[in-house]
C-alpha cells in the first residue's frame, strides 16, 4: 500500500512552513497552497492523490497521469497550462496562479522518498500535524465522530479550546 | 555537500543543514539529529538560501560621492573610514563618535565592537540594539535567579501558561507544546494575550487582557494562587498583593476576576507547570515585572518547573550579556545625540540596528550626521543617508560563538564563503583598528560579563511592587478617552512567515508573496464605527511615527485595539523605542492626505 500525506487538524497551527518547504524543495513551484478559512488564517491544502482523479480525466493533453503506486504526477513538458485540472479538482488543491503558467502538482517528493526520506512538508512540519503514512494505518488512528473525522485525542471538547 | 549550522532568525537555535554546491547555497535540508527541533523548521528557516543569495547583498565596499555610490577597495575604504573618524574626533572630541550594532552578531563581535568604541575610538557611545521585548525580558531575568526551562522540559507538563504568542514566534515549539497539551485530558494551556493568535486557538483559557496589562493579570493569578497555596517567602509582596483589590485588577486589565482566580488556582495546583514568555512590541515595558511575577508564580505553584523565554532575535542573550545592560539601553540616546548634533560620526554594524525604526524620525536624525558608515549584509533601508556601505558576512559565513535562551553557547563555523569581498564584522573592525593605529581585542568574552545587575540597582522585589503600583495608579492600561472615538491602543502582531526585523525574509520571494505588505487590523465593530471598509487605506498616527496602511477587519482583535504586524519597518516604527503600549489615531486616508496638504500650506 502506498503512503500518503495526511493533515491532522487538531495539530495544524497554520504556520505556512509546509508551503515554504514545498516551494523551496521544488525550485519555486510549490504545490502546497493555503486554503483561507477566515481572514488571515488557513490550513494547507495538499493533493489527496484520489483513487478516481477528476484532474486526470479533465486534462486534455494527458499531462496528468496516474502512476503504478496510485500517485498522480504531472508531466511538465506536456502541460499547456490550460488550468482544466484546477477547475476539476474537488478540493481546490491545484494552484493556478503561478508565474510560470504551469500548474504545480504535488509529486509526493519522489526525489526524497526514493532516498528513503519523508516528503519535505512532512519532515519540516513544526507541530507534527502532517504525516506520511499508509491509508489503513491512518484509518485506525482516526475515528468518525458525528460524521466528522477526528483523531483519538484524550481532549475534553466541551467548553474548552482547541479545534 | 551538506553542512550543518544553526538558525539565528530567532533565539531558539534550531539546527539545519545547508546544501552547498561550489560555494553557493543551493537548498535547506532538515537536521533530524538536532535535539532542539529534531528536523522541524519554521517557514522563516526555509528562506535561508534565498537571503544568502539575494541580489540585494553587498559584495564590495561602496563610498558615496556626489549622490552616487562608487566601489572601492577595502584598503581605501578602511583608510577613508579611519581618516574621517580621526577628523571628527580632532574637531569635536571623542564624544562625537558612536558605534551601534544589532543583536544578530557573535559574542566576539559584540565584545570587539565595545572594545573598539572604548579603546580605539575613545568614546563611551556604544549601543547594542535589542528589540524592546527582548530587552525587557533580559532585564527581568537579570534581576534574580530564574529557573530556565529547556525545550525538553516541556515534556509531561500538565499546565502551560503563555504570555504572548509562542507559536507565532517559534512555531517549532508547537510539537512539544501540543504533545504536552494532548497527553492527558486534564492538561491545560492558559494564554494571556490581548489578541487572538495561533496560540489562543489551542488554549483552554484565553485571558484576553488590555494591551500592556500582562503584569497585572499575572499579579491577579499570583494572588489567587497564594490564597490557598504555600505562603511566599516574600512577605512584603504577599501583603502588597493582598492589598490589591480583585476589582481594581479586573477593571484595569479587562479580564474578569473569576477567570484570573481560576487560572491562578489551576496553575498553582498543576502537577507540573511551566511558563512561556514571548513578549511582542507593545508588551515590552512591563516585562521586567512580568518576569519577576512569573518567577514567583513558578515558586508558589505546587509543580512549578521554570520559565521558557523566547527572544525574537538570534543572539539577544549573548549580546545583552557581553554588551551589558547600559549598552542595551543606550540606542535611543545615540539617536537623540545625532538629532541634537552631539554625535557627528556613527558606525552602524548590521542593518537590523536601524531597519525597524520610525523611518522619518530616524532618517532625519541620521541625515544630520557628518559621517555615517553602515556595515551590513544587505543594502540597508537607509542607503541614501549612508556615506559608506561595507559588505559584511552573515552568521552562516562567519566564525564565532552565540548564546541561546538556555545559556547554551553554540560555536558557528562558516558553511560557505561570503559573497565578493565581504568579510565578517570582526575582521572589518580589526582592519579599522589597524588603520587607526591600534590593535583589537578579539578574545572570546566570558558569557556572563556585564549581564549581572549593577550594585546600586533597585532590589527585585521593590521593582515588582513599584511596577504594579505605578500601573494601577497611572492607569498604564490605556483606557479609551471618552469623546475621542478614533483613539485606539496599539498592539503588535507577529507573523510566522517573517523574521523579527523582516530584513532577512524580505529577500525571499515566497515570504514576500505570502505576506507581502503591512496592514492594520481592527475589530469589525470598530471598522463600522469608523466607517472605513475592509481594504481601504487608513492613516495610523502614533507619537513616534505615522503610516498609511490598508485596513483589515477581523474578530482576532478586541474592540478599541489596533493590531499591526511588527515585521515591517513601516509599522515597527509606530511603537517607538521602548516598546510601550501606545495610543494611536486612525484617520481615513483621503482625509489624511487633505490634512497633510493643509499642513503643508499652513
Amino acid at each position: 500500500m502506498a503512503k500518503r500525506v495526511f493533515l491532522d487538524l487538531n495539530r495544524c497551527i497554520g504556520c505556512h512552513s509546509c508551503s515554504a518547504a514545498c516551494y523551496y524543495a521544488h525550485g519555486g513551484n510549490g504545490a502546497v497552497s493555503f486554503a483561507p478559512l477566515s481572514k488571515g488564517e488557513g490550513i494547507p491544502s495538499i493533493c489527496r492523490h484520489c483513487e478516481e482523479p477528476p484532474c486526470v480525466a479533465a486534462c486534455p493533453r494527458n499531462a496528468l497521469q496516474k502512476r503504478g503506486d496510485g500517485s498522480i504526477v504531472r508531466m511538465k513538458m506536456l502541460c499547456i497550462g490550460c488550468r482544466s485540472c484546477t477547475y476539476a479538482c474537488p478540493f481546490g488543491v491545484m494552484d493556478a496562479d503561478l508565474p510560470s503558467h504551469v500548474v504545480s502538482k504535488c509529486d509526493l517528493c519522489v526525489s526524497r522518498t526514493s532516498e528513503g526520506k519523508e516528503p519535505a512538508c512532512v519532515t519540516g512540519c513544526p507541530s507534527g500535524a502532517l504525516y506520511f503514512s499508509e491509508v489503513p494505518d491512518i484509518a485506525r488512528e482516526y475515528t468518525f465522530v458525528g460524521g466528522r473525522v477526528g483523531r483519538r485525542y484524550p481532549v475534553a471538547r466541551a467548553g474548552g479550546g482547541g479545534r | 555537500m551538506e553542512k550543518g549550522c544553526v538558525c539565528l532568525l530567532c533565539s531558539l537555535g534550531c539546527g539545519l543543514r545547508i546544501r552547498v554546491e561550489n560555494g553557493v547555497a543551493e537548498g535547506v535540508e532538515f537536521d533530524v539529529s538536532s535535539p532542539v527541533n529534531q528536523g522541524r523548521l519554521c517557514a522563516r528557516a526555509h528562506c535561508t538560501t534565498e537571503f544568502l543569495n539575494t541580489p540585494r547583498r553587498l559584495s564590495a565596499p561602496l563610498t558615496r560621492a556626489d549622490g552616487s555610490y562608487r566601489e572601492v577597495s577595502w584598503r581605501e575604504a578602511m583608510s577613508t573610514l579611519a581618516e574621517r573618524f580621526r577628523q571628527v574626533r580632532a574637531r569635536y572630541g571623542p564624544g562625537s563618535l558612536a558605534v551601534v550594532m544589532d543583536a544578530n552578531h557573535t559574542n566576539e563581535e559584540v565584545h570587539a565592537a565595545r572594545w573598539m568604541a572604548q579603546h580605539v575610538l575613545g568614546t563611551d557611545n556604544f549601543a547594542c540594539r535589542l528589540l524592546p521585548g527582548d530587552r525587557g525580558l533580559l532585564e527581568g531575568l537579570a534581576q534574580g535567579h530564574t529557573q530556565i526551562l529547556k525545550t525538553e522540559g516541556l515534556e509531561n507538563v500538565s499546565c502551560v501558561l503563555s504570555v504572548g504568542s509562542p507559536l507565532d514566534r517559534a512555531p517549532v515549539l508547537a510539537k512539544r507544546l501540543l504533545d504536552a497539551r494532548y497527553a492527558r485530558r486534564e492538561n491545560q494551556l492558559l494564554v494571556v494575550d490581548p489578541l487572538e493568535t495561533t496560540t489562543t486557538q489551542f488554549a483552554d483559557m484565553h485571558l484576553r487582557n488590555r494591551p500592556g496589562s500582562e503584569a497585572l493579570v499575572l499579579a491577579g493569578m499570583l494572588k489567587a494562587s497564594i490564597e490557598d497555596g504555600p505562603a511566599l517567602p516574600e512577605r512584603e509582596l504577599a501583603s502588597f498583593l493582598k492589598c490589591l483589590s480583585n476589582e481594581a485588577i479586573a477593571d484595569a486589565t479587562g479580564v474578569p476576576a473569576q477567570a484570573m482566580a481560576w487560572a491562578g488556582r489551576n496553575f498553582a495546583n498543576a502537577e507540573k507547570a511551566a511558563i512561556i514568555l514571548a513578549p511582542r512590541l507593545g508588551q515590552a515595558q512591563a516585562m521586567p515585572v512580568v518576569v519577576g511575577l512569573a518567577r514567583l508564580l513558578c515558586r508558589a505553584a505546587k509543580g512549578g518547573t521554570g520559565v521558557l523565554p523566547l527572544f525574537a532575535t538570534g543572539n539577544a542573550v549573548g549580546s545583552f550579556q557581553v554588551a551589558g545592560q547600559d549598552a542595551s539601553k543606550a540606542f535611543p540616546e545615540m539617536l537623540q545625540g545625532a538629532w541634537e548634533g552631539r554625535i557627528k560620526a556613527m558606525l552602524v554594524l548590521g542593518e537590523g540596528a536601524l531597519s525597524s525604526c520610525p523611518a522619518d524620525r530616524v532618517g532625519r536624525a541620521l541625515e544630520r550626521l557628518a559621517f555615517l558608515a553602515v556595515s551590513s549584509a544587505f543594502v540597508p533601508a537607509i542607503e541614501r543617508t549612508a556615506d559608506m556601505l561595507l559588505p559584511s558576512a552573515l552568521w552562516l559565513e562567519n566564525k564565532g560563538t552565540v548564546t541561546f535562551w538556555d545559556s547554551r553557547n553554540a560555536g558557528l563555523e562558516p558553511v560557505l564563503p561570503p559573497p565578493g569581498t565581504a568579510v565578517s564584522d570582526l575582521e572589518m573592525m580589526g582592519c579599522l583598528a589597524g588603520a587607526m593605529g591600534a590593535a583589537l581585542d578579539t578574545s572570546t568574552p566570558s558569557p556572563d560579563q556585564g549581564g549581572a545587575p549593577s550594585p546600586g540597582a533597585t532590589p527585585p522585589l521593590k521593582v515588582l511592587a513599584d511596577g504594579l503600583d505605578e500601573m494601577l495608579a497611572k492607569g498604564l492600561i490605556l483606557r479609551l478617552e471618552k469623546g475621542r472615538e478614533r483613539r485606539f491602543t496599539l498592539a503588535g502582531m507577529e507573523s510566522p512567515v517573517h523574521s523579527a526585523y523582516g530584513s532577512f525574509t524580505q529577500a525571499s520571494t515566497w515570504a514576500r508573496r505570502t505576506l507581502p505588505a503591512p496592514f492594520i487590523e481592527v475589530s469589525e465593530g470598530d471598522a463600522e464605527g469608523l466607517g472605513i471598509p475592509h481594504g481601504e487605506p487608513v492613516q495610523v498616527v502614533s507619537r513616534h511615527g505615522r503610516a498609511i496602511l490598508p485596513l483589515h477587519t477581523s474578530n482576532r482583535v478586541p474592540t478599541g485595539v489596533v493590531a499591526v504586524p511588527t515585521c515591517f519597518p513601516q509599522t515597527a516604527g509606530l511603537f517607538g523605542w521602548r516598546g510601550t503600549p501606545e495610543q494611536v489615531e486612525l484617520v481615513p486616508a483621503p482625509e489624511a492626505a487633505r490634512i497633510s496638504a493643509e499642513g503643508a500650506h499652513g
